[in-house]
């Protein structure tokens, strides 16, 4: 019952938010904000009774849910879910409070938005049958519409729709591959058995036979799976509706979409194409190792040249999601560890960045370097505060950027196929500082020698520093002491790198076909961890 | 011989009938009994047959040697009366409102109610022929009903003419089969049926039917019907109508295509693409609200017509349970529509929506609903409709097929996301201020009950399609189709 109460409490605290009077907005922010904060609470107390040594699912609950399709309400939660959980419940309350001045129109549907977007997010987290994960996958995406459609800014309605289509079409069509999935696997173990195959169907997670997977299967449905979820990541060359989306979006709306729907994507890429198509996974290992090296490349450089505050920092996360990618597909056990963590890092420095933006286009109400600048002398507190963030974005040792760059960069050298991608992706990390740096020195001090433009904007109020403390706190703390951070994440990795070796080594001698030889490349590329890890 | 097991079976439009002319007699001596009460009387009476329906025993003889009461007609007497139940209720308001005799609005509901059930039940083509005028005759007067209105005359006229044409088309595919075989009924010999006479007239049949339920290219009487017609009616068109149609032609291509080999099934997936393609283009440059719904709905046929290209079992459970999620839907969606009186014209175009959710949040969020259900967003009903018609066309290795379903599913969401983007994101300067009569939102609401429960449970009314699809596919399959 642990998971879905942690599920179901935000729904609930959606409806007593929307069912409070309208008149006074500030009993409707207070309301959502200790509801949210109180939801966080119940997830650290499902965290510290989180065992993370244990190599595979925690706190699972089990039941039928449509018996005629074989479909379970199945959750569970491992290393590799349970810090993405805990970074959705601890960026919740945090987007709540930042949103009570930005926001002040439609404040109790806003709330309530937030908090079904936070229910859906920790669906696709926890749910164990994919079945059900479409359904939150879905669930996760409706608010956010309105997020960025109603309360967003100028061009808002573009970037909605720009946002749906993208996402719909990923999401159609690898629901097109799930029943596919769900048929094949049936039609295998129905040959095995001798049934019906309608009375093998089912989309539970455990039940799917990957061994039974022909090659060519495995190609295919990787590739629809993939493409939904590099969607999602986003990666090169699917990022486009990333920057508009980002920017248009309200503050609390960027916070979400960069902290934790981008990590939705990587999260299903390692849970479900690693998972379910280890064969395929390793076969188009180089291809997505190359697209998220340009990704990081590209993005960096797209972000060096931004005249607009908020759109550096979107792009920025194009680059960043690129080297999740590159640790995860080096199939290291430090390479995947650091891609984890990179996530959590990623959601934590980018939403504070994004906080940061929103808090000063409060004041300045423009979000163009040309019209910033001085910052510093006017508002020191938040200078020193956005300082820090900027620097754990741009993977400064200690804190918690360094981290997971640093891991994924280590997994990807040890792995030969993978040595040359992690030296190109390097220079990503340099890329990194010159780009914030130099968006740090625009916004905050002047660009011009001799002109320091006067600013009497007010420094931080208590409530925004409160805001902002948090994320620094969980900054410093990955930052400087990651070893119970990464415990966890370290057992998911290992147990993910074990199953796909066992399950590639399980796989029926293909027939000759056309992926015949990317199927015969794949047995020769494999690393078994224990050599990757020393 | 006729006995009182004739009647049994067809009890349920007896009902129907019956209590049409009750109302009509009652109209006639005392209109305001009729004008206060006469929707609720309506529902009363589609309440009372679907009771009946429900009770009725399979195990019947066909009544009359035709008219059978098995799972199939009972399916589709399912939801064509509870279509028929909401719209009256949906009605209520509406003609209120417009100050439109009650009466025989309500008859005219009821006998095409009546004739809706009695398509369902015989493979006969007299009996769906017969059937078939009787809804006709109702539907049109139904929708020329506001008849002082330029829109709603010639939405009439329009459907009058095509149906009468189709119905021509119908007959003439009627005399070819009879011709060819020396029988109204498809099962009696397939060797003759399946010459090139019997296969004419069934091809003429198909299209008699394909207007109907608006497959491409016999669609273009839809938009403009669909929005001429007072939208109770369109509701009532686009659920308990299309139901009708598509028993109907259950009935004759199950019988009449079994045993053919795979080519002549392989037309199913081609107008399926077409069908989606053709319905959805279109519906992406429409202002009018109703015309958005109008061509959404000849995609929604496009995807019935995906899960009737599946393998024949599998195939008429996602057409019958896709049928049911976007009859409900579709009825909330146009129940929405009637409850707003629309601008100088009676129109309801994306203009006349923006801000809606600002003066209307009720009503703004029911539509939202039902349009997300629609677009086939889960955990809502129209999402399991889907993934019925999906697994129908998967299950048959129509891979191409499902991905092309897949991306029109994504294209029809951009239209649907236009009315719910002026609904809450578009500003208004002067807020609507139109009044929804209170009568509008129990029927809304018992929709949007379904919408979300059965979305979250549907084994219940899964079942239900399963049994009946049981009953229309012989039991004798063919093969599955490649393509």
């Amino acid at each position: 019952m642990t998971l879905t109460l942690l599920i179901f409490a935000p729904v609930v605290a959606a409806l007593v938010v929307g069912l409070l009077p309208t008149r006074n907005k500030d009993v409707v922010r207070y309301t959502a904000a200790v509801l949210s904060l109180a939801i966080f609470g119940f997830s650290v107390g499902v965290f510290s009774r989180f065992e993370s040594t244990f190599p595979g699912f925690q706190f699972v609950e089990d039941a039928v849910w449509i018996q005629s399709l074989g479909i379970h309400y199945h959750l569970g939660v491992d290393g590799l879910s349970i810090y993405l959980v805990l970074l959705t419940t601890f960026l919740t309350p945090i987007a709540i409070v930042a949103s009570f001045h930005g926001v002040d129109d439609r404040v109790k549907l806003f709330n309530a938005m937030l908090l079904l977007l936070e229910a859906g997010m920790i669906g696709v987290f926890l749910a164990q049958d994919l079945f059900l994960f479409y359904v939150f996958w879905e669930v996760m995406l409706v608010p956010m519409y309105f997020i960025i459609g109603i309360w967003g800014s100028q061009q808002r309605i573009r970037a909605t729709i720009i946002f749906a289509l993208y996402t719909i079409v990923g999401s159609l069509l690898m629901l097109v591959a799930i029943i596919s999935l769900a048929l094949i696997n049936a039609h295998n173990i129905a040959a095995q058995t001798g049934l019906s195959y309608l009375d093998e169907l089912t989309f539970d997670m455990p039940a799917i036979q990957v061994g039974l997977l022909t090659a060519a299967q495995q190609m295919w449905l990787f590739a629809a799976f993939f493409f939904a979820f590099a969607i999602k990541v986003p990666l090169f060359p699917l990022h486009t509706w990333l920057p508009l989306a980002h920017t248009e979006a309200p503050t609390a709306g960027s916070v979400f979409l960069a902290g934790v729907l981008l990590k939705t994507g990587a999260y299903a890429i390692i849970r479900f194409c690693l998972g379910l198509f280890p064969a395929a996974a390793m076969a188009f290992a180089p291809y997505v190792v190359t697209l998220a090296v340009i990704g990081i490349i590209y993005g960096a450089l797209v972000s060096l040249v931004q005249e607009d505050f908020k759109r550096l920092v979107a792009y920025s996360s194009v680059s960043h999601m690129g080297f999740v990618l590159l640790g995860v597909f080096s199939f290291t056990t430090q390479g995947m560890t650091g891609g984890i963590v990179q996530m959590v890092n990623h959601g934590i420095s980018t939403g504070g960045l994004f906080l940061c933006v929103g808090m000063l286009y409060e004041r300045s109400h423009t979000r163009q370097f040309s019209e910033l600048g001085g910052v510093a002398t006017a508002m020191p507190i938040f200078a020193g505060m956005f300082l820090v963030i900027t620097l754990s974005s741009a993977g400064l040792p200690g804190l918690n950027g360094f981290v997971g760059e640093f891991l994924t960069l280590l997994g990807a050298f040890s792995n030969e196929a993978t040595r040359w991608f992690a030296v190109v992706g390097a220079s990503g990390v340099i890329l990194a500082i010159a780009y914030l740096l130099w968006m740090f020195q625009q916004a905050m001090y002047t660009t011009r020698p001799g002109v320091w433009p006067a600013r009497t904007w007010p420094d931080l109020n208590l409530r925004e520093i409160a805001v902002l403390v948090p994320i620094i706190v969980a900054a410093a703390w990955i930052g400087i002491y990651p070893k119970d951070v990464l415990r966890p994440m370290e057992t998911a990795s290992d147990t993910i790198l074990t199953t796909m070796q066992v399950r590639v080594a399980q796989m029926r001698p293909a027939a000759p076909d056309a992926f015949g030889t990317a199927n015969a490349r794949v047995h020769a590329s494999i690393r078994p961890t224990e050599e990757a890890a020393r | 011989m006729i006995t009182s097991q004739d009647f049994a079976v067809i009890a349920p439009e007896l009902v129907l009938v019956g209590g049409a002319l009750l109302i009509l007699l009652v109209d006639a001596f005392w209109p305001a009994v009729v004008g206060s009460i006469g929707a609720v009387a309506t529902a009363i009476v589609t309440f009372i047959a679907l009771i009946i329906l429900q009770q009725a025993n399979p195990a019947l003889p066909p009544a009359f040697g035709v008219l059978r009461s098995d799972a199939f007609s009972n399916f589709i007497g399912f939801v064509v009366l509870f279509s028929a139940f909401l719209v009256a209720l949906l009605s209520w308001g509406y003609l209120d409102a417009r100050r439109l005799a009650v009466g025989e609005y309500m008859a005219g509901l009821l006998i095409a109610s009546a004739g809706m059930i009695l398509i369902g039940r015989s493979s006969n083509l007299m009996v769906i022929f017969i059937a078939l005028e009787i809804l006709s005759i109702a539907l049109y007067m139904l929708i020329a009903y506001q008849r002082t209105e330029g829109d709603s005359a010639e939405a009439g006229l329009k459907y009058f003419i095509l149906g009468a044409f189709a119905s021509a088309i119908y007959v003439f595919g009627m005399t070819l089969v009879y011709g060819a075989t020396g029988s109204m009924v498809l099962t009696a010999d397939s060797a003759l049926l399946h010459s090139p006479l019997g296969m004419a007239g069934l091809a003429l049949l198909i299209v008699g039917m394909g207007f109907k339920v608006s497959i491409v290219p016999f669609h273009l009487w839809t938009p403009d019907v669909y929005q001429g017609a007072p939208a109770p009616v369109t509701a009532f068109l686009s659920s308990a109508s299309k139901a009708a149609g598509l028993a109907a032609l259950l009935r004759i291509v199950y019988p009449g295509l079994a045993g053919l080999d795979a080519t002549w099934v392989r037309m199913w997936p081609l107008l399926a693409m077409l069908t989606m393609a053709v319905g959805n283009v279109i519906a992406l440059v429409q202002e009018d609200v109703k015309r958005i719904l109008a061509y959404s709905s000849v995609v929604h046929v496009g995807f019935i017509l995906m899960a009737l290209s599946g393998t024949a079992r599998v195939g008429a459970e996602g057409v019958l349970f896709y049928l049911f999620t976007y009859a409900v839907a579709s009825v909330g969606a146009f129940g929405v529509v009637a409850a707003m009186p629309g601008d100088e014209h009676g129109r309801v175009d994306l203009h006349y929506v923006r801000g809606l959710s600002r003066s209307h949040p009720a009503l703004a969020a029911l539509m939202t609903l039902f349009l997300l259900s629609l677009a086939g967003v889960p955990p809502l009903l129209g999402f399991m409709g889907k993934i019925y018609a999906f697994r129908a066309a998967l299950a048959a290795r129509l891979y191409l097929l499902a991905v092309f379903g897949a991306l029109m599913a994504a294209m029809a969401l951009y239209y649907y996301l236009r009315i719910i983007v002026r609904m809450y994101m578009e500003p208004r300067a002067e807020p609507l201020t139109f009044r929804v009569s209170q009568t509008f939102y129990p029927p809304l609401a018992v929709v949007a009950i379904i919408v979300v429960l059965l979305g979250l449970f549907p084994s219940g009314a899964f079942d239900l399609a399963v049994s009946s699809a049981r009953a229309i596919v012989p039991l004798v399959t063919t093969t599955g189709i490649q393509f």
